[in-house]
């Protein structure tokens, strides 16, 4: 059951909803003319000194071809003024619209407050206008907990606008309380209201201004992926806030992926957020930066796009409390996987970088790299959920399901990111069902063994007592145990249509792992139910009676 | 006798000749001033008398006295002697040898053949019996060394020596006085001793024998009236009227028994009459009380038995005997059976088991008159009773009481949070005061096992409930507990019937603890109680023939099954858990330990391959009962042993305070300690415990199994850690499944995965009973637990009138 803002990936890939959002296709250089003019996407565009340079690259060069005729078609035209040139990505602020209303204060004044604490803290990161929001019964957060991002959708329609923030101000006598909700046209996203009392009206606009901060997430361009090494680019990465406190970035920060779907016009089409994978920016150099792909899919950015598909990142911060995520299986949301061991670790596994890519990665080793200490182990409840809270300087958390010893799934996640998220793993019953019809074999085999040997020892101490009435009685009860056939086949009858279950359902691996379970259990059967060395021991036997008797007998 | 007289005897003896000769010629010792005379001699001592040869004495006419071997016939030797030659007479033989037969028996009647003790030779002669003045005989001897003994005070020496003669010669004359004698010397003795019990048994014997011996009348009354007025002294009017009876029957007129019937019919009018002040100060319990405790002093007094059924009608009180109650300390860690009635019979449930059969559990709700699904099962809309009978004891609750119970239940941080229900409720609402809806997650199998949940009565307004008892905590919803000394435990209703009401019920029930069964039975049979909650399976047959007292089957047997605790780091090992399993005769242990003497037909016990109840679908009738085998489990212990290092490590084991029980389980710790399992029991319930001699009944296994395997009531999933991935999976899959039948199939496959693996190890089950005397009525055929339906239960007013 699925709540408001809560999302679901599986291992598939999932749909989007389209937006119309850039027109123009591809990459385009100065001489592609530019559709609707002032609305271009920042992306079509390379810097005016990576042009330049370009230019001076091609004429010394002579090119290709296409950089001859691009020559040639600039040659052509007059080259436009510098002014006429639009923002560039890196130089171009966040357009942020907040809207405020308030119950008993002055809006006016509150607006004004506004407008100097954003200067004095985000500064020319953003592009903000302050207006008035209407339409609130009562201006609380309680009235803004109310919205579903479909009534964002129609309230925030402006499209050149980045980020929407809608903040309330309202007074319960001495004490005042600021609730702030924000709404990110481009990913869709509502955020949950965040709020604060304060008891000095002076604070208000301050205290604004730090709610909408942290509910504010930035966004990246994914300009070169390299295994998992990535290269960036930052939006308004060139500009810098008021307060160094309001920087966009700061190494270690943790970004969701999107693939972004545009058509021939420039319409995106339709938006994809890649599962359970991250990119975390390790390195800022201005406008740009160098990060990680941290993710539970093998290769999630690998692979060149198409000219119409863009690749971008959206910063991850716990705005919620805590998340709760839900184990369920893959394909089958309905059957949630109680009593699953999760293992929450904070470091693990690296991605591998470009310089260890020869060395030949030890599971083993990744693994057991994190310190004990440092692994947190929690069980789903009944509903298949568990709890995770964000950590101060820990914001992405490995995320380990096993069931049993068998790891199912390693994700990595931003606890407190989302309220609710499901983790679709394969279903493991058929193994599950394989070994405990193993281990119940297993305990027959230990106790044919432990009997055997009993009777064994029994019988050798009966001759030696030359008690050969009770060691015949024993050599009989001996020859009466189970023989290693039985076991052999009941092993087959295990296997045979697990397997054959397994592939009906095209579990390869688990099958693999079916085999490999039997394979052991076979091991077990031929070293402890080896009939040479039964019949060895029958024969010591039979020998020290038959020494006996002859004895005896002289 | 000296020696010196003994050689003058021997020589006046060799002086008269040989017995032949004595034949020919009549001759008497020459020398009979050397003989003893009679005065001289001493009666010989008891000892002598029991240890040595018996000897008569022949008293001679010149009271001389010889010491001969018993003469023969005796007693009364010369009479008998004398009768015979009377009866010879004039007698002629027809022949010659007749003739002289007769006159040689003439002749022998004439003379006594003696024997002298102490010679060597020639100890035969004759004596003239015309010269004998008595005889007196060996048992005369001893008669009169008993009468001496008796009026000396030593009764064990008479006693022994009369019983020696009564051996050596019965019907001795004399000795039924001397007999007499020592019986009422014996019964002096007592008396003097402070035994006044011993001394009327005495008296009693003597009244058998002669009641009317000098001094027995007095004697018989000194011991009764002690005994009388001790048994008053401690308010045994039971044992007073016992004594009194004795004497009755023996003499009715006594004057000790009229003077204590006066006496007691005093004390009884006296508390009839407390008995109706109380009835009249509006204090019915008190009425009830005093009026039947009157009835204990002397039934038969005139006018009791009106008053009796008064007043026991108004305020009926069940007494119950039991051999546990509920504050008792105990070694078992858990609930004791005597807890476990006690939280049955004071609180009140959501849902509670009203039967019990070959289907598995029944339920009824007390607060809810009608629960229908809705939406597919997804939703249940509970309605709850508005009206209630005048016999009921359950508060009025409306739906704010569920809805607090559940949210209680729902939330996490609450300290009744119930895991399991708050996976299944998704939602609830309150529609009315008198209705309730919940939303399940998925349809429930069986919403009523998962509502059976105590509720309280904190969230309703207490006028709601003004009739309740104030004293009652918020969850003594049916009667409430008061402790009331060492032995005995009241429940009183906590909501008294309406003085309107016509038809009364039990108003209280009190538990009086006694220490064996054998007590308890005594008893019941005594009329102290009228009811056991569970009977000694040794007396069933003859309970159940005794037409005083009803035998109730109880709806669901007892399993008993050790349980192994999930976190016993030694348990871990598989190969222990099998070699305990396999050790045990579980045949053997059944009849011979815990229920010896039981006949094994009817059937009250049969061994289980599981602790469900056998012929529930629950139960898995394909599996295939652990097999006692010594020489497998020998194997897997010592393949423990190796893993453990050599050594395995001491088990400890709870057990309930329970005699057959723990008798069974000295066995069973013998026969683990065969194959070199050390196996001790635990002393107190705080000490950590490896396994645990269980007593149990699963009602719904589906649900009870979870909170049972991992000891967390609450089912939470994290206590499922310490089992196999398997078998957790296998428990949350049976929870979640969605139909009966998969379920079912679960359950089956978990207790034989449970049983191959010895998660746990079945014993038996065994059919417990209830006993109730027959003035009771109101009874289920078949109860699910102790006091079932107590409260439509009506005693009859009934008072002992037998003769104790």
């Amino acid at each position: 059951m699925m709540r408001a803002g809560q999302r679901a990936w599986s291992w598939a890939s999932r749909g989007g909803t389209s937006l119309r959002f850039w027109e123009g296709r591809g990459f385009p250089t100065f001489a592609t003319p530019v559709e609707d003019s002032g609305t271009c996407h920042p992306a079509q565009f390379i810097s005016l000194p990576s042009f330049l340079m370009l230019l001076v690259i091609v004429a010394i060069t002579g090119g290709s071809v296409r950089a001859q005729e691009a020559i040639v078609a600039t040659e052509s035209i007059t080259p436009p003024s510098l002014i006429d040139l639009p923002t560039p990505l890196e130089s171009r602020p966040y357009i942020v619209r907040m809207l405020v209303a308030t119950d008993s204060v002055d809006s006016s004044a509150i607006s004004q407050q506004l407008a100097f604490a954003l200067d004095r803290s985000v500064g020319g990161l953003w592009r903000s206008t302050i207006h008035e929001l209407t339409g609130l019964s009562r201006a609380d957060s309680s009235g803004l907990g109310r919205w579903q991002a479909e009534d964002a959708r129609q309230k925030f329609a402006d499209e050149e606008v980045d980020f929407w923030f809608a903040v309330t101000v309202h007074d319960h006598g001495p004490r005042r309380e600021i609730a702030v909700r924000a709404w990110q046209p481009k990913f869709e996203w509502l955020s949950p209201v965040h709020s604060a009392d304060i008891f000095e009206p002076r604070e208000t606009a301050g205290r604004i201004v730090q709610l909408c901060w942290g509910l504010f997430r930035p966004e990246i361009r994914i300009e070169e992926v390299d295994q998992n090494a990535v290269r960036v680019r930052i939006p308004a990465g060139d500009l810098q806030p008021a307060d160094p406190a309001y920087r966009l970035f700061q190494p270690g920060d943790c970004l969701i992926p999107w693939l972004m779907y545009y058509d021939r016009q420039h319409v995106l089409q339709r938006r994809q957020e890649l599962p359970w994978s991250y990119i975390r920016v390790d390195e800022i150099t201005g406008p740009l930066a160098k990060g990680v792909v941290l993710s539970g899919l093998r290769t999630p950015l690998a692979g060149k796009t198409r000219g119409r598909i863009e690749k971008v990142a959206v910063a991850s911060r716990a705005v919620f409390p805590e998340t709760t995520i839900q184990i369920s299986v893959q394909n089958q949301p309905s059957r949630q996987l109680a009593g699953y061991r999760l293992e929450l670790r904070p470091k693990l596994p690296e991605p591998k970088l470009a310089d260890e890519e020869n060395k030949k990665a030890d599971p083993k080793e990744s693994e057991t790299a994190a310190e004990p200490a440092e692994i947190r182990t929690v069980l789903t409840d009944r509903l298949g959920q568990t709890t995770l809270l964000p950590i101060a300087g820990q914001p992405l958390t490995w995320v380990y399901v096993y069931s049993g010893d068998l790891l199912l799934a390693r994700v990595p996640f931003v606890p407190g990111s989302l309220p609710f998220q499901r983790l679709e793993v394969p279903d493991d019953s058929v193994r599950l069902l394989v070994e405990g019809q193993l281990q119940v074999l297993q305990s027959e085999l230990i106790n044919l063994v432990a009997e055997r040997n009993t009777l064994i020892a029994a019988a050798r101490a009966a001759s030696k007592k030359n008690d050969w009435q009770r060691m015949t009685a024993l050599r009989t009860q001996l020859d009466s145990v189970p023989t290693k056939q039985v076991f052999v086949e009941r092993l087959a009858g295990i296997r045979v249509p697990a397997v054959a279950a397994a592939k009906a359902r095209r579990d390869r691996n688990g099958q693999v792992r079916i085999e490999r379970l039997c394979q052991d259990v076979n091991e077990l059967i031929d070293r402890y139910l080896d009939l040479d060395k039964l019949q060895l021991i029958k024969d010591d036997l039979e020998e020290l009676q038959k020494a006996a008797k002859s004895d005896d007998a002289m | 006798m000296t020696v010196h007289k003994l050689i003058r005897l021997m020589m006046m003896v060799l002086s008269v000749g040989t017995f032949r000769a004595a034949l020919a010629q009549e001759e008497v010792p020459a020398d009979d001033a050397q003989l003893p005379k009679i005065a001289d001699m001493v009666l010989p001592a008891a000892e002598t008398l029991l240890r040595q040869k018996p000897v008569d004495w022949v008293v001679l006419k010149n009271d001389d006295t010889l010491v001969v071997e018993p003469v023969s016939p005796r007693p009364d030797t010369l009479t008998k002697m004398d009768d015979e030659l009377r009866k010879l007479g004039n007698a002629r033989g027809k022949n010659k040898e007749e003739q002289d037969a007769i006159k040689e028996r003439r002749l022998e009647l004439l003379k006594l053949q003696v024997s002298l003790i102490e010679t060597s030779e020639e100890p035969d002669y004759t004596i003239e019996t015309r010269q004998i003045k008595e005889i007196i005989y060996h048992e005369d001897h001893v008669m009169q060394r008993a009468g001496q003994c008796i009026d000396e005070g030593l009764t064990a020496t008479a006693f022994e020596l009369l019983v020696y003669l009564d051996r050596r010669h019965p019907n001795w004359p004399g000795y039924q006085r001397q007999v007499n004698r020592l019986l009422l010397k014996e019964a002096q003795v007592r008396l003097e001793n402070n035994d006044p019990e011993a001394a009327l048994r005495f008296c009693e014997e003597l009244y058998a024998k002669d009641k009317v011996f000098a001094g027995l009348s007095e004697v018989a009354g000194q011991a009764v009236d002690r005994l009388v007025q001790a048994a008053v002294d401690d308010t045994d009017y039971r044992r007073a009227r016992h004594f009194l009876g004795r004497l009755t029957t023996r003499d009715a007129e006594h004057e000790i028994v009229n003077k204590w019937r006066t006496e007691l019919a005093a004390r009884t009018t006296a508390q009839m009459d407390l008995a109706r002040a109380s009835a009249a100060g509006n204090d019915p319990a008190q009425a009830s009380e005093l009026v039947d405790t009157a009835a204990r002093i002397w039934p038969d007094t005139q006018g009791l038995r009106d008053l009796h059924r008064e007043l026991t009608t108004r305020y009926q009180i069940l007494r119950v005997g039991v051999l546990e109650l509920p504050g008792e300390t105990s070694r078992d860690p858990f609930p004791s059976s005597a807890q476990e009635r006690w939280r049955v019979l004071t609180s009140q449930s959501w849902f509670e088991t009203n039967r019990f059969d070959e289907s598995g559990a029944r339920y009824r709700s007390v607060p809810c008159e009608d629960w229908e699904p809705d939406d597919l099962g997804r939703e249940l809309r509970f309605t709850l009773r508005r009206d209630r009978a005048d016999w009921e004891t359950r508060p009025k609750w409306t739906s704010a009481t569920l809805a607090a119970e559940l949210s209680a239940r729902l939330n996490p941080a609450h300290a009744l949070f119930d895991e399991r229900l708050a996976a299944n409720v998704s939602g609830y609402a309150t529609p009315s005061p008198f209705e309730l809806t919940v939303q399940f997650r998925r349809p429930p199998l069986k919403p009523e096992a998962l509502f059976r949940l105590p509720l309280s009565i904190a969230a309703e307004s207490p006028e709601l409930n003004a009739d309740l008892n104030l004293d009652a905590t918020a969850t003594e919803l049916r009667f409430r507990a008061i402790a009331d000394g060492e032995h005995r435990q009241r429940g009183v209703r906590v909501r008294p019937e309406p003085a309107t009401a016509k038809q009364r019920h039990v108003a209280e029930i009190t538990e009086q603890k006694y220490e064996s069964w054998e007590k308890l039975l005594q008893a019941l049979q005594r009329g102290e109680i009228s009811a056991a909650v569970r009977i000694g399976h040794v007396d069933l047959a003859g309970l159940k023939d005794d037409p005083r007292f009803f035998v109730l089957p109880y709806a669901q047997p007892t399993s008993h099954v050790i349980q192994i605790h999930p976190e016993s780091l030694a348990l871990k090992n598989g190969q222990l858990r099998r070699a305990l399993l396999h050790a045990l005769p579980r045949e053997n242990l059944l009849h011979e330990e815990l229920l010896p003497g039981v006949s094994r037909e009817p059937v009250v016990a049969r061994l289980s391959a599981s602790p469900f109840t056998m012929g529930t679908p629950a139960a898995n009738r394909l599996l295939p009962q652990p097999e006692y085998d010594l020489i497998l489990s020998a194997g897997l212990a010592a393949t423990a042993r190796k893993a453990f290092g050599g050594t395995l490590p001491t088990l400890r084991i709870a057990c309930p305070d329970d005699v057959a029980v723990s008798r069974t389980l000295d066995k069973m710790i013998a026969h683990w300690k065969r194959i070199g399992i050390e196996v001790v029991p635990i002393t107190s319930p705080q000490e950590r415990w490896d396994l645990a001699y269980r007593t149990i009944q699963f009602r719904e296994p589906m649900v009870e199994l979870w909170p049972f395997l991992t000891l967390d009531p609450a089912a939470r999933i994290t206590s499922l850690t310490p089992f196999p991935e398997r078998l957790r999976r296998q428990l949350l899959e049976m929870e979640r499944a969605t139909d009966y039948a998969s379920a079912l199939q679960i359950l089956h496959r978990l207790q034989s995965d449970l049983l191959i693996d010895a998660w746990w190890i079945p014993l038996w089950e065994v059919d417990d009973f209830c006993l109730v005397r027959r003035n009771i009525s109101g009874l289920a055929e078949r109860p699910v637990a102790p006091y079932h339906d107590v409260e439509r239960w009506v005693v009859q007013p009934w008072y002992p009138q037998d003769q104790p």
